[in-house]
């Protein structure tokens, strides 16, 4: 065990005489790896999809020869798109996973460590909005904050309209056993809309949020490591650190796994 | 004396000069009719003026050397009409029926597939689209000069060349096709994709409901397993058309709202962020 976290669990310090750059774990190798599947896939997807929707561009016709013509650019395109499928099913055998063991629980859905929106994430949008006017002071944040609730159940979305769009546009002739022919009609406008949603908020808004914002920029570094300090959790996650505070086996703990 | 001598000899000349060019002229036309027709019409300016517009008359003779009726004579096809000049005047509809009969001496099953189509069938009625001299014979859309063939297997270019052709008649039908996936693949070089002439045999033009079975028929050189449901996809139809059904207009505005929604809030917000975070960082300087 890491000679901190014991000392920890020992009593011999208190978090608060935990040394200066103590690292905490904030994400873990599964959450780390399905990111990663994510950014790869997600970059391939608007790579070869987006010279299709602006096809009159000068780019989009350069980019399409780039890559060897619309046929490698639809294979590329359905390769990442059956990984998305992929990594979707898998985070959700990983939830059913952590409902079902007794470590998360119901917590998965409802408390402190849940990823689910709910009523205080609303006050706290209001909070932030206060603050940019200059009304009231930042609001302080627990394990996650609005923002990066909605961009990850904003996945869950996207992927079930852009998907099953995109299912239905690759294979029509399966789709139309039992559904209209303008169902593709339909099909491509959410296919394409959804699309230009999703590059022009990961590309600006998820990008700004994790990384070019002046508290972090120009990177986030806990994107690879999983890890955060403890000066940054008590200034971006003030809740989530007088939680740990107060659970000094959990506090413990995660740094022995950040070690 | 002396100089009355010297102009009578350059007069003579010139005669001789001139003698000899139009016997060239003659026997190259006797030789080789088409040498003889092209020494005018290889001319890139060659035009004349019909009802206030200029009609292109040039023939590029390197073209034409290409094409596959390099070995047709100009005359087979323009009987009686290459010996005076100018040349007779016919009306374009007459041209273009004599046209049609002459590409049937070597034609004849494509002609006769022609002229049960639509447009055959449309150019005898004197049936046309709005904006259309007539409806389109045999040398609307292969030029006879280059002897235009295309290939069962085209090439992007060659789909494209006759898609846009299209265009000169069916405007809108066109332009409602330009948002479609086929026509965005095949204007990123894509040959695999379909133009207008993959789901409406062009030579045996019919018309053809769509949903049915007798369209799926059209889907199936490239999608094997289509039906008549994939028939029924509107090819023509773009969500921001009049003509779009309901359904179509209600998602495309509720995708819009939604777009412009989510992406107009948040960036604002990351604006707002910025600016405040700015301010206080600069605050805790002075």
């Amino acid at each position: 065990m890491n000679e901190i976290a014991r000392k920890l669990i020992d009593g011999e310090i208190t978090p608060e005489q935990l040394p200066g750059g103590t690292l905490i774990m904030r994400m873990n190798w599964f959450h780390r790896l399905i990111h990663y599947i994510i950014y790869f896939t997600f970059m391939g997807l608007v790579y070869t999809g987006m010279p299709l929707k602006f096809r009159n561009a000068v780019w989009a016709q350069w980019m399409m020869e780039q890559m060897g013509g619309v046929h490698t650019a639809g294979l590329i395109h359905r390769i990442c798109g059956g990984i998305t499928w992929g990594y979707l099913l898998v985070h959700i055998c990983w939830l059913i996973y952590c409902l079902i063991v007794p470590r998360m629980g119901l917590g998965l859905v409802y408390g402190p460590d849940s990823a689910m929106i709910n009523l205080q994430d609303f006050r706290n949008y209001g909070g932030m909005v206060r603050w940019f006017l200059g009304k009231a002071p930042q609001p302080r944040f627990g394990r996650f904050t609005y923002w990066e609730k909605f961009d990850y159940l904003a996945v869950f979305w996207g992927v079930m309209m852009i998907g099953l769009s995109g299912l239905m546009l690759w294979f029509p002739h399966i789709f139309a056993l039992v559904l209209p022919g303008i169902s593709f009609n339909i099909a491509t406008i959410i296919h394409s809309d959804e699309a230009v949603l999703a590059t022009g908020f990961i590309f600006v808004v998820h990008w700004f949020n994790a990384h070019w914002r002046r508290e972090k920029y120009p990177l986030d570094a806990v994107v690879f490591t999983g890890k955060m300090s403890k000066e940054e959790m008590m200034h971006e996650k003030p809740l989530e650190w007088e939680r740990l505070v107060q659970d000094i086996p959990r506090l413990a703990h995660r740094i022995n796994q950040a070690s | 004396m002396r100089n009355r001598k010297r102009s009578s000899t350059r007069v003579l000349l010139v005669l001789a000069a001139a003698t000899m060019a139009a016997t060239l002229q003659s026997q190259a036309l006797a030789q080789n009719p088409t040498r003889g027709c092209l020494s005018c019409h290889s001319d890139p300016t060659l035009s004349k003026k019909v009802e206030g517009k200029r009609v292109d008359l040039f023939i590029d003779p390197e073209r034409y050397a290409r094409g596959a009726h390099r070995d047709t004579e100009c005359s087979s096809c323009h009987i009686d009409y290459i010996l005076q000049s100018p040349h007779t005047k016919e009306s374009p509809e007459k041209l273009l029926e004599a046209a049609s009969l002459n590409c049937r001496e070597c034609h004849e099953k494509l002609y006769n597939e022609y002229v049960n189509s639509l447009h055959g069938k449309a150019l005898k009625t004197g049936e046309k689209a709005e904006g259309a001299k007539s409806a389109p014979s045999c040398a609307e859309c292969h030029d006879p000069h280059y002897g235009m063939k295309y290939p069962k297997v085209m090439s992007a270019e060659e789909k494209m060349e006759i898609t846009e052709s299209c265009e000169d008649c069916h405007e809108e039908a066109f332009e409602e096709f330009t948002g479609n996936y086929h026509f965005r693949a095949l204007k990123l070089d894509y040959e695999k994709s379909a133009g207008c002439t993959d789901c409406h045999p062009i030579h045996n033009l019919q018309k053809v409901e769509p949903n049915t079975d007798e369209a799926a028929e059209m889907c199936k050189d490239c999608h094997p397993k289509a039906n008549a449901n994939m028939a029924g996809f509107l090819i023509h139809t773009e969500p921001e058309s009049p003509k779009a059904p309901l359904i179509m207009k209600i998602i495309l505005i509720f995708m819009t709202c939604l777009t412009a929604g989510v992406l107009a809030i948040m960036y604002l917000h990351s604006l707002g962020w910025w600016i405040r975070k700015t301010i206080e960082i600069n605050r805790e300087k002075k």
